[in-house]
């Protein structure tokens, strides 16, 4: 049924390196291109590709997991292979998106096993394979820097490793016999946060590795974990809804709506962040924290950071004092709109945003633009919402807003006709 | 608005064996860098080749005091009788300069920073 498959655009602008933009070029884009996918015709995702299910940004690489129309998924990447955060087959850089199978992961496809989860550290990818009534199994590539593939320190780094949780006990029982059910996967640029729930008896848990010494997992008793370690936060009473990691902490949305937030406050970004309730989302910039509350007025607090306008707040901030308060949106005839989402980069914040009384999609972004990452064709900082997309002018095949996506120094829309 | 994006302590970067240096992440995917040479002349200041932003790196010039030069050059033993001079990293490519063009060498960066201070 492909005539029925939607007509998909992936759109990107930023910081674009290593071709992390997929655009077929590896300069920087300061307006939104269309990103290209190997093979497929140009601006289109691969036919029969119901939907986008992640889409992970790394320092200079980028994957995405599509859902196809048969049920099955397929990993795309594209940008800085050097590490092997590709995969073995691609270890030099491609500027459009390519599938991404590596051996040990066909291995396991050939088993029935389908990509579910995907997350991108700095230079490190990691992805979850599932198959019902078997134990998900984690598979990490790319950069060893601080312990980020999570199999210790003597692993040859371009090589694909299955994550073990074996050494793990839980409530004083070992995971080992049934093991865990991974719910999802963050990763920050040095460290990852899986919330998991053990096979046996449904207990919820929160597991990480990488950089640790500022207490973005839990604690400060090492430098850095390179094996999965449990972060000593009971959640199973208020299982994590989300979670969003920084680039020295980590916040995590319960599903009551309550919030709890760790790791480095030295830019202001846990300030009063710490049992919040009636949370929607949470997000990270590297240095701030950002959290939409379930509230009338849906009001995008914001923390942290300002040096490039992030907060999003240009007249409440004072130098040098840290605060927190709404991020404000102020259209044309003062009326507050509605925040639909929001998707934290490096450091700047892109939402997506219905205007008052009105059904339509927009999205509108701040903060730090030096690679033309607003997509607003200049390079200046934002300190205040603007309107981003529409971009008006000649954009006929604009279509529905489907999602966006934040990197490092990047902007994703997809939208949908 | 801060000179530097951030303040980073040397145990927060990654060393690059193959490259030499110190780096840790810049927002814009790339990687403020920073070599022991750099370190043990008393330099702190990591800079992204991407981006205008830098960092101040944070460390105790005595672990790196024993650090060899990269040739025959003296430039750890220069630095420690004039450490107000900012050694440019290139400079021991000329070991035989004198005091005054290593001043006159020095002066852009010195110049940068005090701006964007
Ligand atoms: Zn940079």
């Amino acid at each position: 049924m492909e005539a029925q498959t939607p007509y998909l655009r992936l759109l990107a602008a930023g910081s674009n390196a290593r071709g992390q933009l997929a655009n077929g070029s590896d300069d920087d884009s300061h307006t939104f291109k269309e990103c290209r996918f190997r093979g497929c015709i140009e601006g289109m995702l691969p036919l029969n590709t119901l939907r986008i299910l992640q889409l992970a940004t790394g320092a200079n690489h980028t994957l995405v997991l599509l859902e196809l129309g048969d049920g099955r998924t397929e990993l795309w990447g594209c940008g800085d292979g050097r590490k092997g955060q590709l995969g073995p087959e691609y270890m030099e850089q491609l500027t459009e998106f390519t599938p991404i199978s590596t051996p040990l992961y066909k291995t396991y496809a050939s088993q029935g096993y389908t990509c579910c989860l995907i997350a991108a550290a700095w230079e490190t990818s990691y992805l979850v394979l599932k198959l019902p009534s078997r134990p998900d199994v984690v598979i990490s590539m790319g950069s060893n820097d601080f312990g980020a593939l999570g199999v210790g320190t003597k692993h040859a780094t371009a090589t694909p490793a299955v994550v073990s949780f074996d050494h793990l006990t839980i409530e004083g029982r070992s995971i080992k016999p049934s093991g865990l059910v991974v719910e999802s996967i963050v990763a920050g640029p040095r460290h990852v946060v899986l919330h998991v729930r053990t096979v046996l008896n449904n207990e919820h848990t929160l597991i990480g590795w990488g950089l640790a010494r500022h207490g973005q997992l839990g604690d400060t008793k090492v430098v850095n974990y390179d094996r999965p370690y449990i972060i000593s936060l009971g959640v199973s009473p208020d299982p994590v809804q989300t979670c969003s990691l920084g680039l020295q902490h980590t916040v995590v949305c319960h599903q009551s709506g309550r919030t709890t937030a760790f790791g480095s406050n030295k830019k202001g970004q846990l300030h009063r962040m710490d049992s919040w309730e009636r949370v929607r989302q949470v997000g990270c910039t590297w240095n701030g924290t950002y959290l939409l509350r379930d509230d009338d007025e849906n009001t995008l607090l914001s923390t942290g950071s300002n040096a490039h306008g992030q907060l999003g707040r240009e007249s409440q901030v004072e130098e040098n004092e840290v605060t927190v308060g709404p991020v404000e949106f102020t259209s044309h005839d003062g009326k507050l709109p509605s925040l639909k989402f929001f998707a934290c980069g490096s450091e700047h914040v892109m939402t997506v945003i219905s205007p008052y009384g009105s059904s339509d999609m927009e999205i509108w972004g701040w903060g730090w633009n030096e690679h033309g990452n607003l997509g607003l064709d200049h390079t200046d900082d934002v300190p205040k919402p603007i309107k981003i997309w529409p971009a008006g002018g000649g954009h006929a095949l604009d279509g529905r807003i489907a999602r966006v996506w934040a990197g490092n120094g990047t902007s994703w829309i997809l939208s949908q006709i | 608005m801060g000179a530097y994006y951030d303040e980073i302590e040397i145990e927060d970067m990654a060393w690059d064996e193959v490259k030499g240096v110190y780096h840790y992440p810049c927002p814009c995917g790339d990687r403020f860098e920073i070599s022991r040479k750099q370190l043990a002349n008393c330099e702190d200041i990591a800079t992204c080749p991407s981006c205008s932003l830098i960092i101040r790196v944070v460390y105790d010039p005595l672990d790196f005091e024993d650090e060899p030069p990269d040739d025959e050059g003296s430039a750890s033993e220069e630095s420690e009788e004039n450490e107000e001079e900012d050694d440019d990293s290139d400079s021991d490519a000329d070991k035989f300069e004198d005091a005054l063009e290593k001043l006159t060498l020095s002066e852009p960066p010195v110049a940068a920073v005090a701006a964007a201070a």
